[in-house]
């Protein structure tokens, strides 16, 4: 207490002899000054028509309306599938489009009916060859990374890591004839045909 | 006695080689090439599909010109009603796009490496997975094997694996090897002479996998010769328990 009365009683001192280094900051009870903040009056309010005000506001509104309602009404109507709907042309031309029945003999049939037979196996047995392939490639890591534990769990500890690098992964498929070498291809116009659907 | 043999016989380990063994592959570049009875079915369902479809646009045009001919040949319309823009037939069409098709040369599937049987190729067996094998001093004897190299302290397998490789065919490839675990183990003995000499019992080979993307191998002086072998050929070519491990990690076999 006593500290404090003391400090207030040099700074008096302060001001009143040298009046030019105003020090305002030192003691708690000095004046401060605060950040200029360049305010200005404040402007008065436009006082608007009431009637205006209203007319804006269902105009607003009108609008929003307008724009669900034609919202609601695309909702109504589906994109055409062209490959599901059936043309109109097509149904009334039925007649004159018509193919002549073939007729088969038995032997015939009978060929067909035994190579679908075939097929079948011939599909079963490819699925069991690949199950058997997808085994021997787990079964031959599984017995890789057990050996590799058995010699070293720290390189077995770097050998199960995520190899972050295969993603994304892009594959190039093979193709039905090689590509010709140095082929340059032709120069086309391109013309966007996608319908749009609004 | 006894007891004093068994901790002798423990407590001597056995030492083995880690190796690092690449299995680079180049991936079919063309589809494989249909067998007789995917031909025959394949067949029998396009028959099937036309029998049940209707004419298309082009028929009924080709059918049109059928019976104007016809309408023609008795008489019933002139030719100069005809209007010169439809002149052209549905039939004249068909043959001028066939030939625009014939003017096109396509690539053949089977290239000039496969007639002249080169198996150092890359460009031979489009349709099949290429590997890549090498012939190497190993002892005394010389062996058909995958690349190999040993592994040094340090190192993870893959990293051996991408140095082993860049040993084996040289800087001028691009390869992906297919994640960081080995796909396929084996392991051998050396020979007696050398087991007593250097108190190694053998090497443990872990295989990776790696496809080839870009560039092509270079001759090395660390193996004698190489080959690109379809895995027909590499049952040929490796001796029989090494072919046995590879064949669990090579997807597309039918040996």
């Amino acid at each position: 207490m006593f500290k404090f009365f003391k400090s207030l009683t040099t700074h008096h001192q302060c001001v009143s002899v040298a009046a030019r280094n105003l020090s305002t900051y030192g003691g708690p009870l000095l004046f401060r000054a605060s950040a200029p903040m360049f305010a200005e009056p404040l402007k008065k309010k436009k006082r608007l028509d009431p009637q205006i005000l209203k007319a804006r506001e269902d105009r607003k509104r009108k609008k929003i309306e307008k724009s669900i309602r034609k919202l609601e009404k695309v909702a109504k109507t589906f994109k055409p599938i062209d490959e599901v709907q059936l043309m109109a042309l097509l149904s009334n031309e039925k007649n004159i489009r018509q193919r002549p029945a073939v007729e088969h003999t038995v032997d015939q049939l009978e060929n067909r009916l035994s190579l679908v037979k075939q097929w079948a196996k011939h599909k079963h047995d490819e699925h069991y060859f690949n199950l058997q392939v997808i085994n021997d490639l787990e079964y031959s890591q599984q017995r890789a990374l057990n050996e590799l534990r058995e010699v070293s769990e720290e390189l077995y500890q770097a050998a199960i890591e995520i190899d972050e690098s295969l993603l994304p992964y892009e594959l190039i498929g093979p193709v039905e004839t090689p590509p010709i070498e140095n082929y340059e291809s032709p120069d086309g116009e391109y013309i966007d045909v996608t319908k749009k659907w609004e | 006695m006894l007891t004093f043999f068994n901790r002798t016989y423990s407590t001597q380990k056995v030492k083995w080689d880690i190796m690092a063994g690449i299995c680079l592959q180049r991936k079919p570049v063309i589809t494989k090439s249909l067998t007789n009875i995917e031909v025959n079915y394949q067949n029998i369902l396009q028959e099937i599909e036309f029998e049940k479809s209707l004419k298309s646009d082009h028929e009924l045009r080709h059918d049109k010109d059928v019976q104007r001919i016809e309408q023609l040949k008795k008489g019933k319309i002139n030719f100069d009603d005809a209007d010169p823009a439809t002149n052209q037939s549905a039939q004249d069409y068909l043959d001028q796009n066939k030939e625009e098709l014939l003017k096109f040369k396509l690539s053949s599937r089977i290239t000039e490496a496969d007639e002249k049987m080169d198996n150092k190729s890359l460009n031979r067996k489009l349709e099949e997975n290429l590997i890549f094998v090498i012939k190497q001093k190993l002892g005394h004897d010389d062996f058909w094997i995958l690349p190999q190299g040993l592994w040094t302290n340090g190192e993870t397998l893959k990293e051996t694996a991408e140095r082993v490789l860049k040993e084996s065919c040289g800087n001028h490839i691009r390869v992906r090897f297919y994640g960081n675990a080995p796909c396929g183990f084996y392991k051998y003995k050396y020979p007696k002479t050398k087991r007593e000499q250097s108190n190694v019992e053998g090497a443990k080979i872990f295989f990776f996998k790696a496809t080839l993307l870009d560039g092509n191998v270079e001759e090395k002086c660390t193996w004698k010769d190489y080959e690109w072998a379809t895995v027909q050929e590499l049952n040929n070519r490796l001796i029989h328990p090494y072919m046995k491990s590879i064949k669990l990690f090579l997807s597309n076999y039918n040996v």
